[in-house]
């Protein structure tokens, strides 16, 4: 016995919509998930609003676009998740260039734990010239 | 935030009303306003991209010049479209230019109900991937966020911005859209970026099925539009923020142009300029839109041209090259002034180049993955086309049958073209596979959507044919 054109539509409909439901199904119990567990805070989107922060406090020392700044971060692996912080950096405070060492005039300095930050200046021989009370320092080295 | 919608909308609007100038239709509402709504949005992005670019050349990264500049064409195509509104005559049922889809029949309901449930978990799903990446992938952010985060603000200094950037041959669309907008409302505005590829992820969706909605009928835009959300990619690839997907767009709104174009009776032509104009777009957006300019120019000549009908053809081109002309003067002034060479050919020597093309093994590779990934980035919605196939069958009309045979022949020089790329990438090969092939498939996924819908007969023309054999 043939199906009836009908019967073929109705089929197709229903075969249309699992396939095109499954993977948003799928997807959307995952995601939801997964912001249950973080509450839709993101360590990205934390750290980009922070250096957002300084690009103000940065005019005052006359930074041009392009010229280079440094960058110091307390946690490092050495691998993607450093690259990654850079990068947020890179987009929060570009046009500045910012380039990973303490060998440039003026350094960014990002910490995640809790930093005596003269005595890691004094350490360096670097001066502190903003707290942004945030984790966030602005640097200055004296010997370039 | 007001700001931003003024923004976007300002960059929008300009092309809703330039497509309205050339739609044979002079109606402003009707069955195509979700069509040239939907292109009017990945059209705007991409025009408003150009003129940043142009504007950069001309007085730096400076925003006053842009707006207003932006208005007074926002003017001029809003005088242009009510112009030519008056000149057009009305289209009238008997004399419709394209066919009128029906809206009832089996489970309509059922699917337009469907469909719509799948949309609105769509737009859940793709706010929730913003989340875990709100600036994106790691090409969107090491790429395409951070080119926007130099050129924004940038001062008379900008184009020292291309002595930082990696992969510095790539075209700046997406760049330009975001710089544009974040210079004019003042702040990097992280929303920006994720709002982007969320007009481009949806207008593509929203292009397919009203095209063929349009075009075909209810229930194939319907059908297509589950098909292209069934690819588990798509959204994901969408939420990344990277050029993937608007590349995607433009690709489909000039096959969708040129089918348009094929299928009228009174062939006024702005359908082609449309098309020129997206296909141009598709080259500021990606290197692979080169690629696609070059294939569909290839295949139209194979297919189109005619020592008879020289005439008709020359005015094609003509007509296409109205509307790729902005875009490529742009293109070609970013190609020639600020774009590094190619790292293909920068990486390695010519006598390195011709080893590799001669061979076998790494052709073989390359067609081994070219399946794989295919069958990977589609999964289970896979299984549709065949079995849709087999239902539906092709459409009996020629005109349709001949404007699809030119896009096939297309999307084959594409696929040898890429073919060859990657046969010469001078880096590890199945790494280059592995890592960017899914994407390049993407890129014409909702076009091959498109054209199989196009292709295979309707709902009303399948249940039709079967009455007649009846009767």
């Amino acid at each position: 016995m043939k199906a009836s054109p009908s019967l073929k539509i109705k089929t197709i409909i229903v075969l249309a919509l699992v396939v095109g439901m499954q993977p948003i199904l799928r997807d959307l119990l995952a995601e939801a998930d997964l912001f249950r567990k973080t509450g839709g805070h993101n360590r990205f989107t934390i750290l980009i609003e922070k250096l957002s922060g300084i690009k103000a406090g940065l005019e005052e020392y006359n930074l041009k676009p392009f010229s280079k700044i440094g960058f110091f971060m307390d946690v490092k692996d050495g691998g993607l998740y450093n690259r990654e912080i850079i990068g947020m950096a890179r987009i929060a405070i570009g046009p500045l260039i910012v380039v990973q060492d303490t060998d440039q005039e003026k350094i960014v300095a990002y910490f995640q734990n809790a930093i005596d930050i003269d005595k890691f200046c004094r350490e360096k021989g670097l001066r502190l010239l903003k707290d942004f009370n945030n984790g966030i320092f602005l640097l200055e080295n004296p010997g370039n | 935030m007001l700001i931003l919608i003024l923004m976007l909308a300002l960059a929008l609007l300009p092309a809703f009303f330039l497509v309205q100038t050339l739609w044979p239709d002079r109606r402003w509402s009707g069955t195509s306003l979700p069509l040239r709504a939907s292109l009017s949005i990945g059209l705007g992005l991409g025009i408003s991209s150009l003129l940043f670019f142009l504007m950069l050349n001309i007085c730096g990264s400076f925003s006053y010049v842009t707006l207003p500049l932006e208005l007074i064409i926002l003017g001029l195509f809003v005088f242009t479209a009510w112009k030519a509104n008056a000149r057009k005559q009305p289209i009238g049922a008997e004399k419709a230019s394209l066919p009128v889809s029906a809206t009832s029949g089996p489970f309509s309901k059922t699917l337009t109900v469907g469909f719509y449930i799948a949309l609105g978990l769509a737009v859940v799903v793709f706010v929730l991937y913003t989340t875990k990446r709100p600036v994106g992938s790691w090409d969107g952010w090491a790429t395409w966020n951070l080119k926007a985060s130099y050129l924004h603000n940038s001062g008379a200094e900008w184009n020292l911005a291309f002595a930082y950037w990696e992969l510095s041959d790539y075209p700046l669309l997406l760049p330009g859209i975001i710089a544009r907008t974040w210079n004019a409302i003042g702040d990097k505005c992280l929303l920006l970026p994720p709002l982007t590829a969320f007009l481009f992820t949806f207008a593509t969706l929203g292009l397919l099925v009203a095209a063929l909605t349009c075009m075909r009928s209810k229930h194939h835009g319907y059908l297509a539009g589950l098909t292209l959300l069934g690819v588990p990619f798509f959204l994901e690839n969408g939420s990344w923020q990277t050029a993937d997907i608007p590349l995607s767009f433009f690709i489909l709104a000039t096959l969708v142009m040129f089918v348009l174009n094929d299928l009228q009776v009174e062939n006024r032509g702005g359908f082609i300029a449309l098309g020129g104009l997206a296909a141009g777009l598709a080259c500021w957006t990606k290197n692979e839109g080169l690629l696609f300019l070059f294939a569909l120019v290839a295949a139209r000549f194979l297919v189109k041209f005619r020592p008879a009908n020289i005439r008709g053809y020359i005015r094609e081109v003509l007509l296409f090259t109205s509307g790729l002309m902005p875009a490529m003067i742009v293109v070609g002034l970013f190609k020639i002034r600020f774009a590094h060479e190619n790292y293909i050919l920068a990486d390695q020597s010519y006598s390195a180049i011709l080893e590799k093309l001669t061979d076998p093994t790494r052709y073989f590779m390359v067609i081994k993955y070219f399946f794989s990934e295919a069958f990977s980035l589609f999964n289970v919605s896979f299984l549709l086309f065949p079995i849709l196939f087999f239902v539906f069958r092709t459409t009996g009309d020629k005109k349709y049958m001949e404007s699809i045979s030119t896009h096939l022949v297309m999307l084959f020089c594409i696929c040898c073209g890429y073919c060859l790329v990657y046969v010469v990438i001078p880096v590890p090969l199945e790494y280059a596979l592995l890592t960017g092939l899914k994407r390049l498939i993407l890129q014409f996924t909702p076009g091959m959507i498109f054209l199989f819908f196009t292709v295979i007969a309707t709902q009303e023309e399948l249940l039709c044919v079967k009455t007649i054999k009846v009767t």
